[in-house]
């Protein structure tokens, strides 16, 4: 068992709880058998009651509202003014975002589903025999060069091909072959 | 969750909301620590007003630097902290015996709740609390914000080690010195 001298140091973290639980119990056999170290342990506790009933709180009644008002004096950093003014604006810029990001993704969606079937329509329109785009025409010698036949998707056009495509520089001739 | 959780509004949404400058959420802050800051302030400088005048700039000072508030401790503790501090240097900057209260101590004795008149027992109440406010005077402030942080707040020992940023050995001992200096005070007072 612990000696009165060490317990004395001891007594009030004991009193408030804060002891190791092993030194707890040291503690509390010893004052349980020691009374000069139970006086001590009670006269800690009176200066607790003394001291509670010694310092007493002030009314806070209109605390809050005189922290505010000192806080509104306060200059008001330019961010944080501004922000005031935008931030309402904000939302509804927000919104129209959204709304246009929305649309501009609905078109793409739509363009990138239609373009498929509307080339496929193009090269199987029977009718097409020759479309030539001519800018200008550069009589300077240049040679044709030609770029290859797109041979047709379908098994029995294989042997043909649907267009012949010629191109220099400047000029562009895509040709389509008469189809029957 | 609890009930009391549920009505309450969450404390990270309000700094949150007090940060981007809503008064009305930094409001709810103050209402919710207001008692315990004033008992902060009161526990380094035990004189009212200046305790009220500090809690103030208490708040006044956190909504300045909320912006430089990290959660890393709790609000709480960071309120408490600028309190102390701020009590603890205006009691450094008036000297030790500028808050010795003659009037002021003896009119706060005199507000004491009084159910027995002026019989033995009020006026040795009485005179216990005078020497014990001069007494607490006598403490350094560090000393006496322990032990009243301790006794009346009710912080646990990493509390006050928290707010006052002292380790909690430190918190220990002076906590010891401050209650065996009382002690004999209070010995003395019941024994006349």
């Amino acid at each position: 068992m612990p000696a009165c001298d060490q317990v004395k140091l001891l007594l009030g973290p004991f009193d408030d709880g804060e002891l190791e639980p092993h030194e707890m119990e040291d503690v509390a056999l010893h004052v349980v058998s020691c009374g000069a170290c139970k006086v001590a342990l009670d006269a800690y506790r009176s200066l607790g009651v003394a001291l509670r009933d010694c310092v007493r709180q002030p009314s806070v009644e209109g605390f809050t509202a005189a922290v505010l008002k000192r806080i509104e004096q306060l200059p008001q950093p330019l961010v944080m003014r501004w922000r005031h003014y935008l931030a309402p604006l904000a939302e509804h810029v927000g919104a129209s975002l959204s709304l246009v990001a929305a649309g501009a993704f609905a078109a793409l969606v739509t363009v990138w589903l239609v373009t498929p079937f509307a080339d496929r329509l193009v090269h199987r329109s029977p009718h097409l025999a020759q479309v030539a785009s001519e800018g200008k025409n550069d009589v300077g010698g240049r040679s044709e060069q030609t770029l290859g036949a797109i041979p047709s998707g379908s098994s029995d056009e294989s042997q043909s091909p649907m267009i012949a495509l010629s191109n220099d520089p400047t000029t562009t001739v895509i040709w389509l072959p008469n189809q029957p | 969750m609890s009930k009391e959780s549920r009505s309450e509004p969450d404390e990270s949404e309000l700094i949150r909301k007090a940060k981007r400058g809503d008064g009305e959420a930094f409001g709810v802050l103050v209402e919710r620590y207001q008692r315990r800051v004033i008992g902060v302030a009161l526990a380094v400088v035990h004189n009212q007003e200046d305790a009220l005048e500090l809690a103030q700039e208490t708040f006044v000072r956190a909504y300045e630097n909320l912006g430089s508030f990290e959660s890393r401790s709790s609000f709480s503790t960071w309120l408490y902290r600028i309190a102390a501090n701020l009590a603890i240097d205006l009691r450094r900057r008036e000297g030790r015996h500028s808050f010795v209260r003659g009037e002021e101590a003896e009119g706060e004795i005199d507000r004491l709740p009084s159910s027995i008149g002026d019989s033995f027992a009020e006026l040795s109440r009485s005179e216990l609390n005078r020497r014990l406010r001069a007494a607490l005077d006598e403490l350094t402030p560090e000393h006496r914000a322990v032990i009243l942080l301790r006794e009346v707040e009710g912080l646990s020992y990493d509390e006050i080690s928290d707010i006052l940023q002292c380790p909690r050995g430190t918190v220990m001992s002076r906590l010891h010195y401050a209650r065996d200096r009382l002690r004999t005070i209070l010995k003395s007072v019941e024994q006349g």
